[in-house]
């Protein structure tokens, strides 16, 4: 997380563009992240479910 | 097939054709040709990078692995959005920063020509049979169950690409991929729902999933720690992550699309949504043969899905043996069937015991089923030796053939071919590019001008086409084919992904200790291949792993202490 943020500050300095569709890009990472996991976890439930 | 289904398919591939020759017909020079003039917004790049992906075996395979082995295939793709999380931040600007065509300029920027010749090199041996196996698998399977030329299969959807690949280049590439991806969701959801429809009024699609799952087929994650099973939680989050990383990180075929984006945030948002959407697109693909399975618990399957084999079979000497088997495995099917709907209904009214019971026994006969499969098999081979006995990758297309309303046969007969052309077409441009990029303009040609190097980039992509058209007409059956080609991308990636990963993250190792590393890992993990069962997803690993620590050894104790550099 401290390294994105670092360099999230380093692309701001670069004058780098934001991400089109949310507004830094740690969060998009965030975002990318935390939906493999809920995938996982629906995965998970799914197999256990219907097992 | 029926004439609409024929002018449904035909015209769709045709339109195709047309629109990416037309809408690119204005490339002038090689960025142009090879990067789209980097004009490709966001959503473009990831249904390119999703299209690239996603070839016809996938659609034709993938349903038949879930159909026979459950859902657990879709563990291969855990790594795959970590993956993109890491190249978007180190790979992706990079390559824009130096104004790359290909991933393989920036090993000669950080090591030396050596380097760059030798990742481009292998790009082009692994890709360029792959391209072939990209035509060659939906051909084989068309045309045994639609009887279609073999030959004639393969040279119309090779030359075909080639007509829109060599006149657009990357341009028409990305813009073909868009309409291809659509009509292959369009085809995939209506296929999943047409499932639904056919089967018995009395089972509703809860019912579906618990016999489905039931019987095995939804196993859809499995934690459990353990080298001989292919596709686990940990082989997918680290056999994955590594094939993902190189996959999308050093494959021209994949990095080609991502660099066609107007800007570092347009081709970060590109891969980020590849890994966002990825998966579950996959899920539902599996999700699309667990039905098929459904479906066949009410509609008796044929013991063989291949039909040009059973007729093999069928007219030898083993026929007896066969039309025995074929008789107890309609017998068992039979009895599967009043256990299911026992089972179902104990389900419904709580009743665990019965539930569990007539569970046990649905297992039992699942079991010897499979095992009346194995022994069928046996005689296919012994009837035919050169068949390889697998009927997997005609479960799907068989379903679609034999049991989809008319006008849908054809919608999925474009989209399974759409997904041939969409990975040939990117292959085509990434061989291409390599090839004039990293071995023509920089080796042989450096002093040509632009209107020559667009004439090559064509010429190159037309003779990749050949190459690839003939390779498909030559090469013979392999095993289940989405892990034939998977096989041959591990055997090459892990040594790629570590000549990479040495540039990115190991500053103070030099090209020539690199070079020795990736030719002695590579030599290893084809020798690992031919001579240990190491499940091939461990390649992507072991490879990248033997690059980096050989290269740390080479050179710590060799390079510099010979005064080699």
């Amino acid at each position: 997380m401290k390294m994105m943020n670092d360099l999230e500050e380093e692309n701001n300095i670069s004058g780098e563009e934001a991400p089109p569709i949310l507004k830094s890009w740690p969060r998009f990472y965030i975002l990318v992240a935390v939906n493999l996991i809920v995938l996982l976890v629906l995965f998970y439930t799914f197999t256990e479910v219907f097992k | 097939m029926s004439t609409i289904d024929w002018w449904v398919m035909s015209g769709f591939l045709g339109f195709i054709v047309v629109y990416g020759t037309w809408k690119s017909r204005k490339s002038k020079d090689l960025k142009e040709f090879l990067l789209a003039g980097k004009s490709t917004p966001w959503y473009m790049v990831t249904l390119s990078i999703m299209a690239t992906q996603a070839s016809a075996i996938t659609f034709l395979s993938t349903p038949g692995q879930a159909f026979v082995d459950g859902m657990r295939f879709v563990q291969f793709y855990i790594g795959l959005p970590i993956a993109m999380i890491i190249l978007s931040i180190t790979a992706v600007p990079i390559y824009h920063k130096m104004n790359a065509f290909t991933a393989y300029e920036y090993l000669e920027k950080r090591f030396d020509l050596k380097n760059r010749a030798l990742g481009s090199i292998l790009f082009l041996i692994q890709r360029g049979l792959a391209a072939g196996f990209t035509i060659l698998a939906p051909a084989l399977i068309l045309s045994v169950l639609l009887g279609w030329d073999l030959n004639a299969t393969i040279i119309v959807i090779g030359v075909l690409v080639i007509i829109y690949t060599a006149s657009g280049g990357t341009d028409a590439v990305n813009k073909t991929h868009i309409l291809q991806m659509g009509v292959i969701f369009v085809g995939m959801i209506a296929a999943f729902f047409m499932i639904f429809k056919l089967l018995p009024a009395d089972i509703s699609v809860l019912d579906a999933l618990h016999i489905a799952g039931k019987s095995g087929k939804l196993n859809a994650i499995d934690f459990s720690f353990d080298l001989g099973n292919k596709y686990t939680f940990w082989s997918g989050l680290i056999g994955g992550t590594f094939l993902a990383l190189s996959y999308f990180g050093t494959d021209q075929s994949q990095v080609q699309r991502y660099l066609s984006g107007s800007s570092i945030a347009q081709s970060r948002t590109g891969l980020l949504m590849n890994g966002i959407v990825k998966i579950p697109m996959q899920f539902f693909i599996l999700l699309i043969g667990a039905m098929v399975f459904v479906f066949y618990q009410f509609t008796e399957p044929p013991l063989y899905f291949n039909p040009v084999e059973e007729q093999h079979v069928h007219q030898s000497n083993y026929a007896d043996k066969y039309n025995t088997l074929e008789e107890n495995h309609n017998s068992l099917h039979q009895k599967k069937q009043h256990l299911l709907r026992s089972m179902l209904s104990a389900n419904d009214t709580g009743q665990e015991a019965k539930l569990r019971s007539d569970q046990k026994k649905v297992l039992e006969i699942e079991d010897k089923m499979k095992d009346i499969r194995a022994e069928a098999k046996t005689l296919i081979t012994k009837a035919n030796p050169s068949s390889d006995g697998n009927d997997t990758n005609f479960i799907f297309l068989s379903f679609v053939t034999g049991f989809l309303p008319v006008g849908l046969i054809g919608l999925i007969l474009a989209a399974i071919l759409s997904a041939s052309m969409s990975s040939t077409s990117a292959e085509l441009n990434a061989l291409a590019s390599t090839t004039v990029v990293d071995i023509y303009k920089r080796m042989i040609k450096p002093d040509g001008d632009e209107k020559h190097y667009l004439f090559v980039s064509k010429a190159t992509t037309v003779f990749w086409g050949f190459y690839a058209i003939g390779f498909a007409l030559f090469a013979n059956q392999m095993g289940t084919l989405i892990e034939a080609v998977n096989i041959l991308g591990s055997l090459f990636y892990g040594t790629i992904l570590g000549i990479f990963l040495l540039a990115f993250y190991f500053k103070k190792i030099q090209g020539t200790a690199t070079f020795l590393a990736a030719l002695i890992a590579e030599v290893a993990v084809l020798g690992f291949y031919l001579f240990t069962e190491i499940p091939y997803l461990w390649f992507n690993f072991i490879g990248c792993a033997l690059v980096i620590i050989l290269a740390v050894i080479f050179e710590k104790l060799v390079i510099k202490n010979l005064g080699l550099k």
